[in-house]
């Protein structure tokens, strides 16, 4: 396959990353995975994010351990916190199964009266997180969620 | 996952012994509700005071152990900590189950 050299973008003072990492994805290891990202944002300025990003962050991975490593397929995440000014942004990557053209709803809200035992996830993402951008590309799943910091205005 | 049962005049209280009923824990947190409504009836109060984490496959356990239940068997949840509380609001399965501020106060004499 022929390879493109790029130039690497330019360097982004404005935006920091707080936490980079990669592990398997498997449903056992995302309490810790949650963990580690909960200590990062509680030494930063999105901490009043902390409880959001738990939950939108802990579907994203499942939709990845159940969907994109469907059956006996098994791969790794790789997950990329970036903080600015106004924003917070999860960046999460996985070389799965490409989201199927149903398996990325628009995240409406089960009925409760239907006493639904799934179908919760993408609802949870969507109310919660300010943007989501997914992309496929080379073989790869792109998911970006981003948060906006409350009291702030993006510029 | 660990559930520690009490039995009291107004209610069965089941004590969630765990902090997160999530995709790890799920399947194992709906069989043992299972295992515990097979027989009996009246109220049964869950616990979920050392909750401190659901999910969405913890919280469809939840609702799957509402719809296992038998004829004359009720689920009520007490003390829903913040992420939980957020999680039932958002979904507004809130409005399906009754929900006491604390299991204490939900058995207590005269609680219906």
């Amino acid at each position: 396959m022929p390879m493109r050299i790029r130039p690497l973008p330019p360097a982004r003072p404005e935006r920091s990353c707080l936490l980079a990492l990669c592990v398997p994805a498997l449903d056992g290891l995302t309490p810790d995975l949650l963990q580690q990202v909960d200590h990062t944002l509680a030494q930063c300025d999105a901490a009043s994010l902390r409880d959001d990003v738990q939950i939108v962050l802990a579907e994203a991975i499942n939709n990845i351990v159940e969907h994109a490593y469907a059956g006996p397929d098994f791969g790794a995440v790789a997950l990329r916190v970036t903080l600015t000014k106004t924003s917070l942004c999860l960046h999460l990557t996985d070389w799965g199964h490409p989201f199927r053209d149903n398996a990325n709803p628009d995240g409406q809200v089960p009925d409760p009266q239907d006493r639904s035992e799934g179908g919760y996830g993408w609802f949870l993402i969507r109310a919660l997180a300010s943007r989501t951008r997914y992309t496929r590309k080379a073989g790869r799943n792109r998911l970006c969620l981003l948060f906006r910091i409350p009291g702030t205005h993006p510029g | 996952m660990e559930l520690i049962v009490e039995h009291h005049a107004a209610a069965t209280l089941i004590r969630v012994n765990a902090t997160r009923i999530d995709a790890p824990t799920a399947l194992q947190f709906k069989e043992e509700m299972r295992s515990l409504t097979t027989r009996g009836d009246g109220r049964y109060i869950l616990d979920l005071q050392q909750v401190i984490f659901i999910d969405s496959s913890g919280l469809g356990a939840v609702v799957a152990s509402m719809k296992q239940l038998r004829p004359g068997q009720t689920l009520e949840l007490a003390a829903l900590q913040p992420i939980v509380d957020k999680v039932f609001r958002l979904t507004r399965m809130d409005t399906i189950f009754t929900i006491h501020a604390d299991a204490d106060q939900a058995i207590a004499p005269g609680k219906t």
